[in-house]
């Protein structure tokens, strides 16, 4: 697996297509979440020319994860949309802190692959993430999740905590989810050293 | 499915519990204040990929899922757990996974006690919890416990 990190105005027409494609069979197909879509791709208002993501391949080059990183300093996802979920305190909103959304880690091309080997990849996904806010300043992050993400974090040895008591949306509880980049989270991830910004891949 | 999750349910109750949330987000306290708190359930769920996974960790579990609850405070300490039912008792016991929370529980100091060591805690004092009852009602899982040993093994309370 491959993983290139980049704002979306360095992607190519092309390959930012792929990930709302991507995005689309993920979020809306598999996991029937509602959100808004228009040709088959999923975008919405937070997919800026300056948002960051972390895109993973396999192989043959097909997309097999993604991640998308937000500044609280500007609009975002849990800020504009989801502040209840923080439990009474006010939204976050400073350079240290970052949004991690739409996370997936699946190869929709790849229907043999053992559940050991999707939970490392979405291992290495997060680890990709958490370097790259790390490289932007981040000293923490915030995500808006299911309930089921928590377990995953916790397995992995991250140092993850729940903001607040989990709501429902369309059905499904959701909750805002502090990740916590410090010591533990790098060694639970292997992240051993910081991404440079300064050369981002791109594609 | 609003019920009370009964536990202790003492005359601190009736005291008013001043919580602050931290700027991590943590709601800190200590673990006698942790434990005078009232909490109601919030919900219930099976989860058939968490029986899945127990099932092939060889855990004997017939069905599995998590419950939320949270205290009935300003701010809110939300609490989730997973469970199964085991196949052979019908016992509920609290699956080997940390609890999950937005609780810090600090040492007579003052200081932190560590994000594992709360989980225990908590877990601790869930089993001392009869959050089974609670998780029979809100699913309509009969009441068919057996006496057996595995049943007694769950609670040391």
């Amino acid at each position: 697996m491959q993983t290139i990190y980049s704002t979306s105005k360095e992607f190519t027409p092309e390959f930012e297509r792929a990930v709302a494609q991507y995005r689309h069979k993920i979020f809306i197909e598999r996991l029937g979440w509602q959100l808004p879509v228009k040709d088959g791709l999923e975008r919405d208002q937070f997919d800026r020319p300056d948002t960051i993501y972390v895109v993973a391949r396999n192989e043959t080059g097909s997309i097999c994860g993604c991640a998308r990183l937000l500044p609280t300093i500007k609009p975002y996802l849990l800020g504009e949309v989801f502040p209840q979920l923080m439990n009474g305190l006010p939204v976050p909103s400073s350079h240290e802190i970052w949004e991690l959304s739409r996370f997936a880690a699946a190869d929709v091309s790849d229907s043999t692959i053992s559940p050991q080997g999707a939970s490392q990849q979405s291992q290495n996904l997060l680890a990709a993430a958490v370097a790259t806010a790390a490289a932007q300043g981040a000293t923490r992050l915030i995500t808006v999740s299911p309930l089921g993400v928590e377990r995953l974090l916790h397995r992995m040895g991250v140092h993850a905590h729940r903001a607040g008591p989990p709501i429902f949306v369309d059905g499904k509880p959701i909750f805002a989810c502090w990740i916590e980049i410090d010591a533990q989270t790098r060694n639970a991830l292997g992240i051993n050293e910081v991404v440079k910004t300064e050369s981002p891949i791109t594609h | 499915m609003q019920m009370d999750l009964n536990c202790f349910q003492s005359t601190s109750m009736k005291q008013k519990t001043v919580l602050k949330i931290s700027p991590d987000g943590y709601i800190r306290l200590s673990f006698s204040t942790f434990s005078s708190l009232p909490f109601v359930h919030l919900f219930t769920d099976r989860d058939l990929t968490l029986l899945e996974e127990l099932v092939g960790q060889e855990i004997p579990a017939k069905s599995a899922g998590f419950s939320e609850c949270i205290s009935s405070t300003t701010p809110s300490i939300s609490l989730g757990w997973a469970w199964y039912q085991h196949r052979d008792s019908n016992c509920l016991l609290l699956a080997p996974e940390i609890v999950r929370s937005n609780v810090m529980i600090v040492d007579m100091h003052g200081y932190d006690v560590g994000s594992k060591t709360t989980s225990n805690l908590i877990s601790e004092w869930l089993t001392c919890c009869d959050w089974p009852a609670m998780v029979r009602l809100a699913l309509r899982i009969p009441n068919q416990i057996e006496l057996s040993s595995v049943c007694a093994n769950a609670s040391p309370c």
